[in-house]
């Protein structure tokens, strides 16, 4: 019942937002085609969409320069963004009580993470196969912007996704401990620390393509981001229900947000 | 409907809102809270409806104890401060999304609920233009649509008008009439004693005689 | 103007968000802090067993112009710092516009004080939260820094210091660098400043102090990423802002258009047009 309610007003009205998102892909592509056509890269659809995700290699094991990872950072950034907004706004907290249950509150705003993610993600791919569409890049399954390992493995390509909708129910979490604009800054901050630090600790490294073995020979293993981003899942989530489920509800507290 | 409060005591940061109350109320009446304002009357109403969790204490309706056996009461309808609406949707809107949550009511229902309150059900304009009254209205057609077991209204007929409240009026009476257990906060002394079939003074978050 | 001035000071100063704001910056600044001194004591264990063979370069005592938070260029909380600086700037106070909205505080305000008082008066205050927060979480670190650090004058020949002498005052940093350093604190806190007032500009349009507060970090974030592809990098406030400048190009007259322009913006939409709006 939470869910339909969670579809309607936190799903479909924040639909139009995902514009900006689109917007973003579009510069990102614009600028890999443009270094594509100077260094006459022959690239594929699918590098197109790994691009936004690539990130930088492990720092400072792969010896490159740390470059900040601009465009990962964004994306991941206003997903964050997107995700803080709606669960303990006015408008949500005030269909708790028509619901009947906090768990299924919880879980439906777990469910809502799972779409919101979803559909993110489905919108950068779209945005990636017009534009190549638009401009004459081949539609290929093929990876030419990143060097495989011996590990690589196409389960791989789906941590970034795995990973976003992790660090979502993480945030989830957050907010019910702190407040949206602290489980923000909090996650923003994780996000800016792991492209520095290449740890499993430091989840979010897991939606980082290059700091991952299959394209890094010193990445982390796919096993292990499985693994790490599990453990994340479900401590998060038993933690935010936990904390959900004790939490008093005070209008004070929804003023501030 | 019985609703037992068990010693419930509340406490925020050091400072006790709510003070050892017991308390046992049935369906089919309605009982008005009287009291200074911070003497506990909105946190009570609050408690009651499983938004906030006792210190110490219980609340348990028809047997089942709230925050254990069930998060918030089974059929509640609640008002209390300020109601949250989506702004760029009417009221027949903001109710229906409400009503799907919870009762599936059809839209005629609705209607008939808007149209008890004094809102007009077929009125496009959005809830971010109402009137502070017509806000108050909407608030109060949801803490009572679908005649749930038990409502809880604060403050009711702040900002509304003298039709209004007769409105308000009829439809607790009717409430009550299928047995609803009703609790009313309300700053108008006369007003609650003329809704109210039992008034309970809380002074300092405790019941007084 | 005085009293209004007054109230929203006291608002500030008794905010727990200023408290946060100031917890979080100097979390990154006394990590660092444990961080350089480690460096230095590694360092130099290696230097007393290896002699200069320890390091391809020069060897130079790590000195106060290359450990304090402005001008440490390898290590994370730096980084972290610069990067949200727009959001540590903003939440003390650019969300009370949000709030006052939403509660209603704003009507109280508007029938007691004068309307131009009430918001010149939340817009200096802004303005001064981004500053003061910022003021002192950077002279923090460099007081901090003092207390171990040798306050040696830097080498460039040493390639410990990221500053170019090309760069904006670079000669000055490499002749007077604790005037250098004090120069681009200020410039920093003018800066924080700024994007604590475009936060409160964002926030004419919502009553959500989420969207205020976070709404002008993704945008400073958008805009440097928009600005590095047109290599106009130099005209990027997260960009400038770090001491070490790690774009070219960067000049004063750059910051301080930038700098006016954002200010007038703000100004412009907080003060003339939301001052003119109705209130709910």
């Amino acid at each position: 019942m939470y869910f339909k309610y969670d579809l309607k007003v936190g799903f479909m009205r924040d639909l139009p937002k995902l514009l900006i998102l689109a917007g973003l892909v579009l510069i990102a592509n614009i600028s890999l085609y443009r270094n594509a056509e100077l260094f006459s890269l022959n690239l594929g659809s699918l590098d197109y969409i790994l691009y936004l995700v690539k990130s930088i290699a492990p720092f400072p094991q792969s010896g490159e320069e740390f470059r900040f990872p601009v465009v990962w950072y964004l994306i991941q950034l206003y997903l964050a963004w997107i995700i803080g907004r709606y669960p303990f706004s006015s408008v949500c907290e005030s269909a708790l009580i028509y619901g009947g249950s906090r768990q299924k509150w919880y879980l439906s705003k777990v469910a809502w993470i799972v779409l919101t993610v979803l559909t993110y993600y489905l919108v950068m791919i779209i945005t990636s196969l017009v534009f190549c569409l638009v401009v004459g890049v081949p539609i290929s399954w093929e990876i030419n912007l990143l060097e495989l390992t011996e590990e690589f493995s196409s389960v791989a390509l789906f941590l970034p996704i795995v990973t976003s909708f992790v660090t979502g129910v993480f945030q989830l979490f957050l907010m019910a401990l702190t407040t949206p604009i602290i489980s923000f800054f909090l996650v923003a901050a994780l996000s800016a620390a792991s492209t520095y630090i290449t740890s499993p600790i430091l989840f979010t490294n897991c939606s980082q393509l290059l700091k991952l073995s299959a394209f890094s020979e010193v990445g982390i293993g796919t096993g292990e981001s499985y693994l790490t981003l599990a453990i994340v899942f479900l401590v998060s989530l038993v933690a935010g229900l936990t904390i959900f489920n004790r939490r008093d509800i005070l209008r004070s507290r929804r003023d501030e947000e | 409907m019985i609703l037992e409060l068990q010693n419930v005591t509340k406490t925020i940061k050091g400072v006790t809102i709510l003070d050892n109350i017991t308390l046992t109320m049935q369906g089919g009446k309605v009982y008005g809270f009287q009291g200074k304002n911070g003497s506990g009357k909105t946190m009570l109403m609050r408690l009651i409806c499983g938004l906030i969790k006792p210190t110490s204490g219980q609340v348990v309706i028809n047997g089942e104890i709230l925050g254990k056996d069930i998060s918030f009461p089974r059929s509640v309808g609640v008002l209390i401060e300020n109601p949250s609406f989506l702004p760029e949707y009417t009221a027949f809107k903001n109710l229906k999304l409400l009503s799907d949550l919870q009762d599936h009511l059809s839209d005629d229902e609705l209607k008939a609920v808007l149209s008890n309150v004094g809102l007009d059900p077929e009125d496009k304009r959005k809830y971010r233009s109402f009137s502070l009254g017509m806000k108050q209205k909407l608030g109060i057609a949801a803490a009572v649509m679908g005649e749930p077991e038990l409502v809880i209204l604060d403050e009711p007929i702040n900002a509304v008008d003298d039709a209004g409240v007769e409105n308000i009026r009829m439809i607790l009476s009717k409430l009550k009439e299928s047995g609803s257990l009703i609790i009313v906060a309300c700053h108008d002394r006369e007003e609650l004693e003329l809704i109210s079939d039992e008034i309970l003074k809380i002074d300092a978050g405790r019941i007084v005689p | 103007m005085k009293a209004a001035l007054k109230l929203e000071l006291r608002r500030l100063f008794s905010s727990k968000e200023l408290y946060i704001a100031l917890a979080i910056g100097l979390a990154l600044v006394v990590w660092l802090f444990v961080h350089e001194i480690a460096e230095s004591v590694r360092f130099a264990e290696e230097f007393a067993l290896y002699g200069d063979k320890v390091s391809g370069y020069l060897y130079y005592p790590k000195t106060v112009f290359n450990s304090c938070i402005e001008l440490e260029y390898d290590a994370l909380p730096p980084i972290l710092l610069y990067l949200l600086f727009p959001i540590i700037a903003a939440f003390p106070y650019a969300s009370t516009y949000c709030k006052d909205k939403k509660t209603g505080y704003l009507k109280n305000l508007l029938v007691r004080i004068d309307r131009r008082d009430c918001y010149l008066s939340k817009y200096i205050v802004s303005f001064l939260s981004g500053f003061l927060v910022s003021g002192v979480i950077l002279l923090s670190s460099l007081l901090l820094t003092m207390l171990v650090f040798p306050m040696l004058t830097p080498e460039a020949v040493t390639q410990n210091y990221y500053v170019q002498s090309g760069n904006m005052w670079g000669e000055l940093f490499y002749t007077m660098p604790m005037i250098y350093t004090l120069l681009y604190i200020l410039v920093d806190m003018l800066w924080c400043g700024c994007m604590a007032s475009f936060a409160l500009l964002l926030s004419m349009f919502t009553r959500s102090a989420f969207l205020a507060v976070t709404g002008s970090f993704i945008a400073f974030e958008v805009l440097d990423y928009v600005l590095s592809l047109f290599s106009l990098s130099q005209f990027s406030p997260i960009t400038f802002l770090r001491p070490i400048q790690t774009a070219g190009g960067i000049s004063l007259g750059i910051i301080l258009t930038v700098f006016i322009l954002f200010m007038a913006a703000s100004f412009v939409g907080f003060y003339f047009l939301e001052r003119k709006k109705d209130v709910f």
